[in-house]
């Protein structure tokens, strides 16, 4: 065998190989122990962030990460047939329809996605809420160009956590919404 | 001592830092406005319903720089070839995180700004304005901005257009059209319909 055809064999070997092992990618979704989606709970979660954090100049812009949707901000894109909206018409930034359960799903997926392995450390209570960023954003204790939203203990920042933990009581978010 | 090519490449190191300054995502937004209206002097009238400080910010330095800037308008559009009408004499009242407020008035274009070097707000801001209500002498009617303004001075960053799932639409007066009507925009304004 002269060297040419062995380079060729050892380059189809390769590319067998290469091939072989791309194959499989592993699972598409990878599953963590995170707060469940419980649209009776995280409603008022989701409501505290869409206010302080979702406006359309801030994670209600579409080109910025952590998207949030909302009735005062984004709308998730519908078509006028989806039946997510009940009135379409008033499927605007600030219209009447409020914040839809895909928007609210959405949220949460939004917010989880972020750090999933931390996220779901913080559930099973082996880390603080503050290795997570978006708790450390919201209390400035990272650069955060929104500022300081909370410092820690505070209603919204109690709302946030205390859903983080696995803890439904929404007492607190209530509180923060009322504020103004 | 610098060589010769020593030279070059520091030369050429600067250049690339200079062009690389800029940022693209503005810089097309801002082209994305178009020319100016040629009937319309660059000035306070210029430019009704575009966001202001996207030019008279920190980033272009458009004299004047603004810490916030808009254009009111009468009622919503319907369709986006509907010519928004514009309001004056409306009062824009902005209060900011430490509660220190200011207030300003529309001119005939409808616009209105605040010079960053007179108020520059801790954000976010929470605005409110008063319009004179149409046919009645005098009366006012008081609209308040059910969310907050997080970081954008220009109103027109959120509010352009009809209302979309993107955006409420243009900042306005009423829900609708009222009965009596708002006046049309003064003839002498720079830019109003003839």
């Amino acid at each position: 065998m002269n060297t040419r055809r062995k380079v060729s064999l050892l380059c189809f070997g390769v590319t067998l190989l290469a091939a072989a092992g791309c194959g499989d990618l592993g699972p598409a979704v990878n599953e963590i122990v995170a707060p469940p989606f419980d649209p009776g709970s995280f409603r008022a979660v989701s409501a505290v962030l869409e206010r302080r954090c979702g406006t359309l100049d801030c994670h209600g812009h579409m080109a910025r990460p952590l998207r949030l949707y909302g009735q005062y901000g984004l709308r998730r894109f519908e078509e006028r047939t989806s039946p997510n909206v009940e009135n379409y018409d008033e499927y605007y930034s600030g219209g009447k329809e409020p914040t839809t359960l895909a928007e609210l799903e959405d949220n949460y997926r939004s917010i989880l996605a972020l750090e999933p392995e931390l996220a779901a450390k913080v559930f099973a209570k082996t880390a603080d809420p503050e290795v997570l960023s978006i708790v450390r954003k919201a209390r400035l204790r990272e650069k955060h160009k929104g500022g300081l939203l909370w410092n820690k203990g505070d209603p919204g920042d109690v709302c946030m956590t205390n859903w983080l933990t696995g803890n439904t009581d929404t007492t607190q978010c209530e509180v923060e919404l009322g504020h103004p | 001592m610098m060589t010769l090519r020593t030279a070059l490449a520091s030369s050429l190191l600067a250049l690339g830092m200079f062009v690389g300054c800029g940022n693209r995502a503005v810089d097309e937004r801002i082209a994305a406005l178009g020319e100016e209206d040629p009937n319309v002097p660059v000035g306070e009238f210029h430019r009704p319903g575009q966001p202001c400080v996207l030019c008279h910010g920190e980033y272009l330095r458009e004299n004047p720089i603004m810490s916030v800037g808009g254009t009111i308008y009468a009622y919503p559009t319907q369709t986006a070839e509907q010519k928004p009408l514009p309001v004056k004499g409306v009062k824009v009242k902005l209060t900011d995180s430490f509660g220190d407020q200011y207030e300003v008035t529309t001119n005939c274009a409808g616009n209105f700004f605040i010079e960053a070097e007179k108020w520059d707000p801790a954000f976010p801001l929470r605005a409110e304005m008063e319009y004179p209500v149409p046919g009645a002498l005098e009366s006012t009617k008081r609209v308040v901005m059910s969310t907050r303004i997080s970081r954008d001075g220009s109103c027109a960053g959120c509010h352009a257009g009809t209302r979309n799932q993107g955006s409420p639409g243009w900042v306005t007066c009423a829900e609708a059209e009222t009965e009596p009507p708002f006046p049309p925009q003064e003839s002498a304004c720079p830019g109003a319909p003839k």
